[in-house]
């Protein structure tokens, strides 16, 4: 009863371990290397746990020094004849009469000069906090919506959401060609008292289900989790880029005669209608979404029921219980993906951590998969613990396209990364075996495609997309983020579909 | 005031339960328990009036940074044995969504279940079938604890 939780057991553990073996030095016996195993098991554990936690509570942000760089050029430009203006006479004029009227009448108030805009103040400093506005939510490399893809919509949500599900046997996918969900022959097998039209009534209950799944997280994906605009109505990030709030803000902000002080402050009122977005994004999924799966996990179960007796359908309807309460946990897991980024401190790493982190991810989510993973080196290289965020997102894009194409559900994957270091170099290979049935042809020219589109201008418009491959992902994570030199090419061989990587080391590697 | 534990893992079952209990059950104080071993540490802690158990459960609470270990299919068994070593006797009601539990030579079906615990546990209701979206389970609950609910209703 003392211990209180795995982490407790888990330490208790080690301590036991580390026991016995100053039992074994005191005795003048040889080191155990079954002792010495599972120690570096457990550990390993417990950072690759650790590293997931922090990079669950670090997928929202805005790369505020990386947009600065881009935009400070032109928009100290505008700020300088901004700060001139404020000497211009007429300009002086103007604010003066608008602090008198609101002295009297309030801030209620709106000014509208017919020779719009009201002062030529006024409008540069719109015209920065919206170019400011613009950047920080769909900057394509750096904004918040390109974060969003890339850390969350790609794959994230939806695997995280259907992990419970597809552990349990109760969704399949789409077969790509006809557009319809596949079959469940797992269930044929174990409802075996089924009459074959009641099999068939099964499939179909199971299809619809995961239909209905797969349309709640579509939704939360293409239209919630977004900034909201024209083409996003229902974004549940929302920022009031209106005149009218342009225009309280420009009140608040007119003394200000630094730039670098005007930037900061602008983006602090981002940062605050960003924290207002997450707190409705976490409300949306416990009280919407929640409530929409559990609804079809209960549909699920009323379909089932009617269609033969208790008795013959019980292993399937006996896991529809546990089925809500890890789509509970599933979606309290995605919540907490929504919260300001933490400043995490990682220790200096070898890549085999940033591997394992990726791989446990991609386990959970294809659990109806048996993966055979490995990974060597030619050394053991330390890399800056500030890199691990991004070689940990960087696995999992790679073994994510590896699990999705390399094996049908069922069956079994080989997955393997290697590094070589050299002074100027390092190489990342990471290879997979194929579907059984894979169309050679088709693969083939997606492999041209992939080479070719790599790193170019159309491809960077799909960072901020989902449904892809997610080489604009990658991309963006090692030319953005990490900066650094690098080339890609994808190429198939021995039956195995390679990735190689070569990034120019430098300070960051 | 009834003191009422209720040990279960499923967040939203539980709720259902508490509800329950504050419609049903006179002056309530209710206490909700996560996991096999925060539900022992209270049903240790205190002398409970009812408590209404989960059978199948995990070790610990789970959180964001535990999933809590392997799920127990009969802590709410070894919870009730605790209970009876430490000579603590306390009304109690399993509360389940399932109707077996345990795999291979370990499996029972709920009727055996609850024929073995009647036969070990003096304390013991019965079992009572929960399921989310029927509300039969509450009148099979209030069968069990009539006489819990007529005992503070009295007053005494």
């Amino acid at each position: 009863m003392d211990l209180q939780s795995t982490k407790a057991v888990e330490e208790e553990r080690v301590a036991i371990l580390l026991k016995l073996g100053e039992m074994l030095e005191y005795m003048k016996e040889p080191e155990d290397e079954v002792i010495k195993e599972e120690l570096r098991d457990i550990r390993t554990r417990q950072v690759v746990r650790e590293t997931a936690r922090k990079l669950d509570e670090s997928k929202i942000y805005v790369n505020i020094e990386a947009i600065r760089r881009s935009v400070d050029v032109t928009l100290k430009e505008t700020w300088n004849r901004y700060h001139l203006a404020s000497q211009d006479p007429e300009e002086k004029r103007a604010e003066r009469f608008e602090q008198v009227v609101r002295s009297s009448l309030g801030d209620q108030i709106r000014f509208v000069n017919l020779n719009a805009p009201s002062t030529r103040r006024s409008a540069l400093f719109q015209r920065m906090v919206r170019e400011l506005g613009e950047q920080f939510t769909t900057n394509k490399e750096f904004g918040l919506n390109a974060n969003l893809s890339t850390n969350i919509r790609h794959g994230y949500v939806l695997r995280e959401l259907r992990s419970p599900l597809v552990s349990l046997r109760l969704v399949t996918n789409k077969d790509s060609d006809s557009g319809s969900y596949l079959e469940n022959p797992h269930w044929n097998r174990v409802l075996a008292s089924l009459s074959p039209p009641q099999k068939i009534d099964v499939q179909k209950a199971l299809a619809d289900f995961s239909e209905k799944i797969d349309s709640h997280i579509d939704d939360l994906n293409r239209r919630k989790l977004r900034v909201k605009s024209e083409k996003s109505v229902e974004g549940l990030f929302i920022y009031n880029l209106s005149d009218a709030s342009i225009d309280q803000l420009y009140r608040r902000f007119s003394k200000i005669d630094d730039y670098d002080e005007f930037a900061s402050k602008v983006f602090s009122v981002f940062w605050s209608a960003t924290e207002t977005g997450l707190d409705r994004v976490r409300k949306h999924l416990l009280n919407v979404v929640l409530t929409d799966l559990h609804l079809a996990v209960d549909e699920l179960e009323n379909d089932l029921l009617s269609i033969g007796q208790y008795y013959q359908l019980n292993a399937i309807t006996s896991l529809l219980p546990n089925a809500k309460i890890d789509l509970r946990h599933a979606i309290e897991r995605v919540s907490s993906w929504f919260a300001l980024s933490r400043d995490h401190e990682y220790q200096d790493y070898d890549l085999q951590t940033a591997f394992d982190v990726g791989l446990r991810t991609v386990e959970s989510y294809y659990s109806d998969i048996e993966i055979d993973a490995s990974f060597s080196s030619n050394e053991v290289h330390q890399m800056k613990g500030s890199t691990l965020p991004f070689f940990a997102r960087l696995f999992d894009l790679l073994l994510d396209n590896a699990g999705k194409h390399g094996a049908e559900r069922n069956s079994k994957l080989s997955v393997s990364a290697e590094t070589t270091w050299d002074e100027e170099m390092l190489m990342l290979t990471v290879s997979n075996t194929l579907k059984e049935k894979h169309d050679m042809v088709k693969l083939e020219a997606k492999i041209d495609q992939i080479n070719s589109d790599y790193g170019k201008e159309a491809a960077k418009d799909l960072v901020g997309e989902e449904g892809g491959s997610g080489y604009p992902k990658i991309w963006k994570i090692l030319r953005r983020d990490l900066v650094l030199q690098h080339d890609l090419r994808v190429f198939l061989m021995d039956d195995r579909f390679h990735v190689e990587i070569l990034v120019a080391r430098g300070a960051k590697i | 005031m009834t003191e009422i534990l209720i040990v279960e893992d499923d967040n939203d079952k539980a709720k259902q339960l508490e509800n329950f209990a504050r419609e049903f059950i006179p002056s309530p104080d209710v206490s909700i328990a996560r996991s096999l071993q925060t539900g022992l540490r209270l049903a240790l802690s205190k002398n409970w009036d009812l408590m209404l158990l989960d059978m199948t459960m995990t070790t610990f609470d789970r959180t964001l940074s535990d999933d809590g270990g392997r799920p127990h299919p009969f802590a709410g068994r070894e919870i009730l044995r605790r209970m009876k070593r430490e000579g603590i006797a306390i009304p109690v009601v399993i509360v389940t969504q399932f109707d077996r539990f345990g795999e291979e030579a370990e499996e029972l079906t709920l009727k055996q279940l609850e024929i073995e615990l009647k036969e070990s546990f003096i304390e013991f209701r019965g079992i009572v079938r929960y399921r989310a979206n029927v509300d039969e389970w509450k009148s099979q609950l209030e069968n069990a604890i009539t006489d819990i609910v007529e005992k503070f209703a009295g007053g005494e």
